[in-house]
């Protein structure tokens, strides 16, 4: 492999980071091929010391992805971070799907759950009929429909702060991979 | 040198270069190696991260060889950090060091 197929290989697997920080990278590593030469260093040199031009991609494409997901913590962009950095390789799989499963299905079980809540007296009204047993109840209704209430404010808000430890999570583990390797 | 020894502490040397003077990549690299054994390939990447993180600010500038240079310039964020990472050093270091001398 030559300098030309580097940097090729390189910028074909980061297209998708956009124009302007392709040419940042590749500018990079172009110059650290010129500081190379002023050594007196060969192609063959320099790559042996830089390393495989895919693995550094995939690293640079995975901490992109976080960093677009942590400006913007939408389904979508914490989904594509989460691919790029399972792209990494196997190793990190269950690491980071584990959080994950969590961050999907957390939300999901406290809205389920305080949906239960709010219709409960719809619930009672179906199964008993409008008897003086609701009046009686009418208490513990409050109550009911006051907790799935409050258990809809807080899915809202733990569901952020899951989103928020996720992310962290994944760039911790991103950290960790980058030592492990590099 | 252990491998892992090294990997924690470079974003503290480089840090540390960046505060004594404007730095070009290569020109870390090279310092660096003349401590200690490094991978090239961890420097580049390194520092791209923390100016992404707002540690460092980068300008070209022109040199009487070769190409225009990158040169990074470290910020007010960069300094707080390396001062941080400075004392979490000393703090390492210090209890290393009673070990082995009890030993």
């Amino acid at each position: 492999m030559d300098k030309n197929q580097f940097l090729q290989q390189l910028a074909k697997q980061i297209k998708p980071l956009g124009a302007r920080e392709q040419r940042e990278v590749l500018d990079d590593y172009e110059e650290y091929f010129e500081m190379g030469y002023e050594n007196g260093r060969t192609d063959e040199d320099i790559i042996s010391g830089l390393g495989n031009p895919l693995k550094i991609a995939k690293e640079i494409m995975a901490q992109s992805e976080i960093t677009k997901a942590e400006e913007d913590p939408s389904l979508t962009n914490v989904f594509r971070a989460v691919a790029a950095t399972l792209g990494l390789g196997l190793f990190n799989l269950i690491f980071v799907l584990a959080p994950f499963i969590v961050l999907l299905l957390w939300p999901f079980v406290m809205i389920v759950l305080s949906a239960a809540l709010l219709i409960s007296p719809i619930l009672l009204l179906i199964q008993d009929g409008l008897t003086l047993i609701l009046l009686k109840e009418i208490f513990l209704i409050l109550g009911l429909v006051g907790l799935g209430l409050l258990l809809l404010v807080g899915s809202i808000r733990s569901s952020k702060i899951v989103y928020k430890l996720t992310l962290r999570y994944l760039t911790f583990n991103l950290r960790i991979i980058r030592r492990k390797y590099s | 040198m252990n491998v892992q020894f090294k990997k924690g502490v470079l974003e503290l040397c480089v840090l540390v270069l960046t505060s004594q003077k404007d730095r070009y990549g290569y020109e870390l690299v090279e310092e660096i190696s003349k401590k200690f054994e490094i991978s090239e390939g961890t420097i580049y990447p390194l520092v791209r991260r923390l100016t992404k993180e707002g540690l460092f600010s980068t300008y070209l500038m022109e040199s009487t060889e070769g190409p225009p240079r990158k040169y990074y310039k470290i910020t007010e964020k960069g300094l707080e950090m390396k001062k941080v990472l400075v004392d979490e050093w000393s703090l390492f270091t210090k209890g290393v060091s009673e070990m082995l001398e009890e030993e």
